[in-house]
């Protein structure tokens, strides 16, 4: 084990876990305090051992300290409607239900404006009235079950925490905010290669096939390309800007979860409009004006459009799954607040 | 839970509150100097008053939100500290809870003997 082990990163990653259950008000004077006072435990405990500060030593005081959550819930007092010892439940239910709701603002408005009954007014009066009755549905469920529920049922997962907890998870914790630039890489290699395929070369997208021996090719992107093209293009800036912003940071912060929450929901916008919107595939009129494809070549290949349509929505489908279930990911990870810690003195 | 685990725990329970009632008077007592969190720990645990530390320090920044205490962050061979210092209103409240315990003191050995 190195004698230069940096415990401080340790000791602030640990202030910052028990940050997440401190009162906001004074939780940096708390967490920096906490910190001091790691520290003065090390060297007390370095000292009497006679042994040189290194991981086990560290480690062994943040044990003395105890798990994060109830270090920190010791800070609290009895004046809050959901408490610490439910918190830790209430949390991930509220962001599953924002999750829901931001969901069916999106899935609503697209609706509206589909079926042309949009009322600015009525609609953002609709979407807070269900906005705030989730929540005071989710606020008052919680309040209730604290104040019903022995304490010993509801203590029973710090019981288990306070058992099976390991120190040492919290190195692990500070690597997985470092983050891959190599990922990151290949991701803007494709994003820079796919942006300029789609703006350069769109109408390569097509069908070959060789009819009564001569080759011949027919783009399949309908006009309607044009109309989603600006939009999918400006998707796809932005994830290029998030990946270089995020690689120059090299760390993932709230800011960059918020950054990609926001792209996200950019995506799943998009992905609704283009599923609910004119088809992408289709002969382009504009090239049968410049080009003349053989009657036998033109009948194949509108003959395998309904299958390019159909394949493209499937894939639409799937991708707002994905998008959907990652969306809920990012904001319980912003939730969580995988931040790091700068300690000072002001 | 068997009878022996409840009655443990029972037991631990009141143990609690009991020194819970006096760890606020046994604080106050050792701030005339000023004392970083870890230092009173040591000085109490010295004098045979042991103290968790995670009662000990939440308890330090209560008596300080409710005025018997003040604080100061201090730079000690280049680590913050934050010191606290019994004040004004603290004495008063020491005093007053110094005569209530010696009080205390005689009414229960002639409660319990």
């Amino acid at each position: 084990m190195s004698t230069e082990f940096d415990y401080k990163e340790l000791f602030n990653q640990y202030a910052v876990e028990a940050g997440r259950y401190l009162p906001r008000r004074k939780r940096k004077d708390i967490q920096l305090e906490i910190v001091s006072l790691l520290e003065d435990a090390l060297e007390d405990m370095s000292q009497t051992s006679g042994e040189q500060v290194d991981e086990d030593i560290a480690i062994e005081v943040l044990r003395s300290f105890g798990p994060p959550i109830t270090y920190a819930e010791k800070y609290h007092q009895q004046e809050y409607l959901v408490g610490p010892v439910i918190f830790p439940l209430f949390k991930p239910v509220l962001i599953l239900g924002l999750g829901l709701f931001l969901i069916q603002i999106v899935v609503g408005l697209f609706l509206i404006i589909r079926d042309g009954g949009f009322n600015f007014l009525d609609t953002v009066d609709n979407f807070f009235d269900m906005g705030f009755r989730m929540l005071g549905v989710l606020v008052f469920a919680f309040a209730l079950i604290e104040r019903t529920t022995p304490e010993r049922w509801l203590r029973w997962p710090f019981r288990e925490m306070e058992r099976t907890w390991d120190p040492a998870g919290l190195l692990v914790n500070m690597s997985k905010q470092a983050v891959k630039l190599r990922d990151i890489l290949f991701e803007v290699v494709f994003l820079v290669g796919f942006v300029v395929f789609l703006v350069f070369f769109p109408h390569y997208v097509g069908v070959g096939v060789n009819r009564d021996g001569v080759w011949g090719f027919v783009p399949t992107l309908s006009e309607n390309f044009e109309i989603y093209q600006l939009w999918i293009v400006a998707y796809l800036l932005a994830k290029l800007v998030f990946n270089i912003v995020l690689a120059r940071r090299s760390y993932w912060d709230s800011q960059m979860r918020w950054f990609q929450v926001g792209i996200r929901v950019l995506a799943i916008g998009l992905l609704l409009w283009m599923k609910g919107g004119p088809e992408m595939f289709g002969i382009n009129p504009a090239y049968l004006a410049v080009h003349n494809p053989s009657a036998s070549l033109l009948d194949f290949v509108k003959g395998t459009l309904p299958g390019w349509n159909t394949g493209f929505n499937i894939y639409l489908i799937i991708q707002l799954v994905i998008q959907v279930i990652h969306l809920v990911r990012d904001l319980f990870m912003v939730t969580r607040g995988k931040s790091e810690l700068k300690l000072h003195l002001k | 839970m068997t009878n022996d685990e409840k009655f443990a725990e029972l037991l631990e329970t009141y143990r609690n509150e009991l020194r819970r009632g006096v760890i606020i008077l046994a604080v106050l007592s050792q701030l005339d100097d000023a004392q970083y969190g870890y230092s009173l720990i040591k000085q109490l645990g010295d004098k045979g008053f042991e103290v968790d530390q995670g009662t000990l320090y939440p308890l330090l920044r209560r008596l300080e939100e409710r005025g018997l205490l003040e604080s100061d962050w201090v730079i000690d061979d280049s680590r913050p500290r934050k010191y606290y210092r019994i004040n004004q209103t603290g004495e008063a409240v020491l005093a007053e809870l110094k005569t209530e315990w010696d009080a205390m003191v005689k009414v229960l050995e002639g409660v319990l003997s």
